[in-house]
């Protein structure tokens, strides 16, 4: 412990009545303003609110403060508004602590006051002592190298690795498969444009194949990654008549490992028999069809299609696939439109649950009312059924129709579409390699989906594409392209600036048995030799700050900076503190 | 019961006059605004749908198209610009179409040809009888008042037998169309059966109806209402004087004012309302007016020749000149003829009898399901 006694300002927020109405902030500010070290302890209407945030800084300046205590909302809201405050007023960003008396106490027991307020109380206290223990900390600063990996090379990959060479930085594109394109490569005309897949690709690939600084691998994976942010030293195996494993170090990752199609079980919605197809495969035929529409040699009048095959399934269903796919209202009506302008024009039949083609695909869905595609909603909890008459060959389609009373309806159609959805790849070695976060659908999963839509938990991995949930090729391409922003801001700078909330080794006490190398989930910890022995070292930039070495060590020489276990210790010991009323 | 989805009968409904149809997205917009459409008879936006999925056997059996009277508001609200009122109108012919045993009916919407082609066959047909036994001696420069035609006819006048036998036929074919009607809408469908006593309690209805066009004076507009219903009068002023008062009308050459000034008013009324209805056509004034099928103008250009040539040979007797007047009146009969014998049972002028049906039968069907749904009360009860 420091000898200077501290000086900490606690400022208790009312949240305008969200706090104050049910914790009595005057008693918190009663109760903790005699605690050791707190110099001035003050409510206020809006903590957050300039004119408070000007009057820390005053009293800081004022009294001399080191150390700050906000007690308000979650941390996730204001760690970093406050930090800035203390900033300002001459203090150590990290010798402030938040704490949370509106998630955890207000909104939480509005039927007990008092016992909000005391909770309040133990809380403060807790954050007055884990202050009193804090040291000044420095972010930590590195230096960055200014290449890029974008790992699959379909349209958002693509376009991405055109983008970070347009800015000047050196690309490595990795691609799985043989060649370049992904989905999109594979198809035809696609909305809204109604240019052809291929073509866009082709023009995209050949950008990309002539850009000097970019460096394009196909058959090629990304095995595995260490390093640390700014400078991952990344592994990739790349096959072929030499098989070969390359070794990068590279400043940002962007993956864009892109989406499967649904594939439905044998006997989902008539999967299996002839003439019930996914709509990929109908994408195809349809792709491939100058005259009348046929399929299997037979003459195709009427279509039908069914969708949400494989999205919004219900959660009792355990596929993980409750998720809407967004694409594929907008594609099957977009097929339906080109299928009503080939010679002898089938009729269409859209079975479906809600139509969402959104934005200006609004208009895609009039064109296929006005090209006469008829539209049949059935209910989400009664789908349709198919069935095949062996004899005729043709087959039915039964529906409720939601829209007049849930009376059946049945439709004989030559060919059954199933409008499928977009599932996450089955990736597990990249998300292992890379240690992506994966969301409940199994897509990657972004660290805020307004503000950081590309950012992922691992400093300078950035996701894009229909790898982080279904999308368009449209809506790909600019995600691609904010990982490309992203990659830049940090990268072009040269320099990143991370917490400094890591863990740190104490060579005396560390004696090296490896315990804590393997339980560190971010491989920041390794061996090294020092004053004639073995001890753990702290990749500062890899580190995470999660604490998980700490408990494991048998010596104890480990500690969390932030968070020691004297202050974690002290912490508790405020929490278990009476309180008098 | 599964129905059965024929996809293309909104192709079909074409050459009715569905042209829109297709862009209609069940918003129900038309339906809200509706002051007709009312559960269990929700229009337009029930046939509809119907309609789109081709659900043929449903709409054979509802009569919402028939409650509705085309005031256009729907529309005009339609924010897909649909259509909805005109493809209520053309439901109505097809329904017509259907109702229709013979096949004519269907021939005539889909082919306004055909139906010219048919009138004019039975205009010349119509003049040439009236020509070769249709005046006293053969002369078609006398004029023999009442007894002028078809002289061996008796104390009536033939023209009477020839009228009345006329009327016994289209009573048995709009009857037989009426049945098909009741079958399709009533009948066949087990659940629809209704007993006795409804159709006795409801039965006031159809004069009511008739007479009045009441629901039609419910529609945001009033003026179609009071065109249709001056039409409707007069037209069924002239009949009924025709029928029931020809020896009085023919007789001349001085004016009879018991039936010629009723004669002159219902002349006058159709002449009107004919004219509006053309002017509104021509000029799409009026949102039901703003498409018109080759039906509707065949309709309105025949009961304007009709009730025009009918105007000039009574001014004519009056005038004392028999050669023409009886030269018009070959003309005015060649346009009654096949007004009546091909328009009533087959066209436009069969709504007469389908929309006060339909009414009935709405009631009918709305009571025999009361009555079913208290007596599972009651039986639940005891």
């Amino acid at each position: 412990m420091s000898a200077a006694p501290r000086k900490i300002g606690v400022y208790v927020c009312q949240c305008g009545g969200n706090i104050s109405d049910y914790v009595d902030v005057n008693a918190v500010v009663a109760a903790v303003e005699h605690e050791p070290g707190v110099t001035v302890a003050k409510t206020a209407m809006f903590t957050c609110s300039d004119a408070t945030q000007q009057e820390i800084v005053q009293d800081a300046r004022e009294l001399g403060l080191d150390g700050l205590v906000v007690a308000s909302c979650s941390p996730k809201l204001h760690t970093y508004t406050f930090r800035d405050v203390a900033r300002r007023a001459g203090m150590n960003p990290f010798q402030y602590t938040q704490v949370n008396i509106r998630e955890q106490c207000s909104w939480t027991h509005t039927d007990d006051h008092a016992g909000a307020t005391a909770k309040a109380v133990r809380l403060v206290r807790a954050g007055i002592n884990r202050t009193r223990l804090t040291e000044p900390l420095e972010p930590i600063v590195v230096e960055t190298t200014p290449k890029s990996l974008v790992v699959g090379g379909g349209i958002a990959g693509l376009r991405a690795a055109l983008g970070l060479a347009e800015v000047g930085l050196a690309v490595f594109l990795v691609e799985k498969e043989a060649r370049l394109g992904g989905w999109v490569a594979g198809f035809g005309d696609m909305f809204p444009h109604g240019r052809s897949g291929a073509e866009l690709i082709a023009a995209l690939e050949a950008k990309v194949r002539a850009h000097p600084a970019i460096t394009v691998f196909t058959n090629a994976e990304l095995t595995a990654k260490s390093g640390s942010f700014g400078n991952y030293r990344v592994t990739v195996a790349v096959r072929g008549e030499r098989s070969e494993t390359i070794q990068l170090v590279v400043g940002s990752i962007v993956v864009a490992t892109g989406f499967d199609t649904y594939q439905p079980a044998e006997g989902e919605f008539g999967y299996g028999l002839d003439g019930v197809v996914t709509l990929p495969e109908f994408k195809r035929l349809l792709d491939g069809t100058t005259g009348p529409l046929q399929y299997h040699g037979r003459p195709v009048e009427t279509v039908a299609y069914i969708y949400c095959v494989g999205s919004r399934q219900s959660e009792d269903a355990g596929t993980g696939h409750t998720y809407c796919s967004r694409y594929c209202c907008t594609a099957a009506v977009h097929a339906a439109v080109k299928a009503a302008v080939i010679p002898a024009k089938p009729h269409q039949v859209h079975f479906y649950r809600d139509m969402r083609t959104y934005g200006k695909y609004e208009l895609l869905y009039a064109e296929a009312l006005a090209t006469g595609s008829v539209f049949v909603k059935y209910p989400d909890e009664e789908p349709p059924a198919v069935s095949r008459d062996d004899a005729t060959g043709r087959l039915t389609v039964t529906a409720r129709d939601r829209l007049c009373g849930g009376d059946e309806v049945a439709l004989q159609a030559d060919l059954v579409v199933l409008v499928t959805g977009m599932v996450p790849r089955a990736n597990d070695d990249l998300t292992k390699a890379l240690k992506l976060p994966v969301g409940t659908s199994g897509f990657y999963n972004e660290i805020h989906p307004k503000l950081r839509p590309v950012e992922t938990v691992v400093d300078g991995a950035y996701i894009c594409g229909a790898c982080q949930g279904p999308r368009t090729s449209a809506e790909s391409v600019a995600s691609s392209l904010a990982a490309v922003t992203q990659s830049a801001a940090v990268l072009k700078r040269g320099t990143a600036a991370l917490d400094p909330l890591v863990a740190a080794v104490d060579p005396a006490a560390c004696a090296w048995c490896g315990a804590c190398e393997t339980t560190c989930p971010y491989d920041a910890i390794s061996r090294v030799a020092a004053d004639g022995k073995e001890i753990a070292t702290i990749a500062r930039t890899a580190c995470k700050g999660c604490g998980g070495c700490v408990p494991v060590c048998p010596s104890g020489a480990i500690d969390l900076q932030g968070y020691r276990d004297v202050q974690v210790r002290a912490m508790i010991d405020g929490m278990l503190e009476a309180v008098t009323p | 019961m599964t129905a059965v989805m024929k996809p293309g009968l909104m192709d079909d409904l074409r050459v009715y006059g569905a042209a829109d149809v297709a862009k209609c997205f069940n918003c129900g917009t038309c339906s809200a605004v509706c002051v007709h459409s009312e559960a269990p008879y929700v229009f337009p936006r029930k046939p509809i749908h119907y309609l789109q999925l081709g659900l043929e056997s449903k709409l054979e059996g509802s009569l919402e198209p028939w409650l509705c009277y085309a005031c256009g508001e729907c529309s005009e609200q339609c924010p897909k610009k649909a259509e909805p009122g005109e493809t209520m109108m053309s439901l109505r012919r097809w329904l017509t179409s259907r109702y229709d045993f013979t096949g004519l009916s269907r021939l005539f919407y889909r082919s306004w040809r055909a139906e010219v082609a048919a009138i004019v066959l039975v205009a010349l047909v119509t003049a040439a009888g009236f020509l070769a036994v249709g005046f006293s001696a053969g002369d078609i420069r006398h004029y023999d008042g009442p007894h002028a035609f078809l002289p061996a006819g008796g104390w009536t006048g033939g023209v009477h037998l020839f009228d009345w036998g006329m009327a016994g036929v289209l009573l048995v074919l709009l009857l037989t169309n009426a049945a098909r009607m009741w079958w399709f809408t009533l009948g066949r469908d087990r659940d629809r059966r209704a007993p006795l006593s409804s159709y006795l309690a409801a039965l006031y209805l159809l004069p009511l109806h008739f007479f009045t066009q009441r629901n039609y004076a419910q529609c945001e507009r009033k003026r179609p209402w009071v065109t249709h219903l001056v039409l409707m009068l007069s037209y069924v002023t002239m009949l009924v004087l025709i029928m029931f008062f020809l020896r009085d009308m023919a007789s001349g050459p001085r004016v009879d004012w018991r039936v010629h000034v009723p004669g002159l008013v219902a002349a006058t009324g159709l002449l009107a309302a004919v004219i509006i209805n053309l002017r509104g056509r021509l000029r799409r004034s009026w949102p039901q007016h703003a498409h018109s099928h080759e039906s509707d103008w065949i309709f309105l250009i025949l009961l304007l020749y009709v009730t025009f040539t009918g105007v000039l040979q009574f001014l004519l007797h009056r005038a004392g000149l028999d050669l023409a007047a009886n030269v018009t009146y070959v003309a005015h009969l060649a346009g009654v003829v096949p007004m009546l014998v091909l328009e009533v049972p087959f066209g436009k002028w069969s709504h007469l009898a389908y929309r006060p049906l339909a009414l009935y039968f709405a009631r009918v069907r709305r009571h025999a399901a009361a009555a079913a749904t208290s007596a599972v009360e009651e039986a639940r009860a005891a």
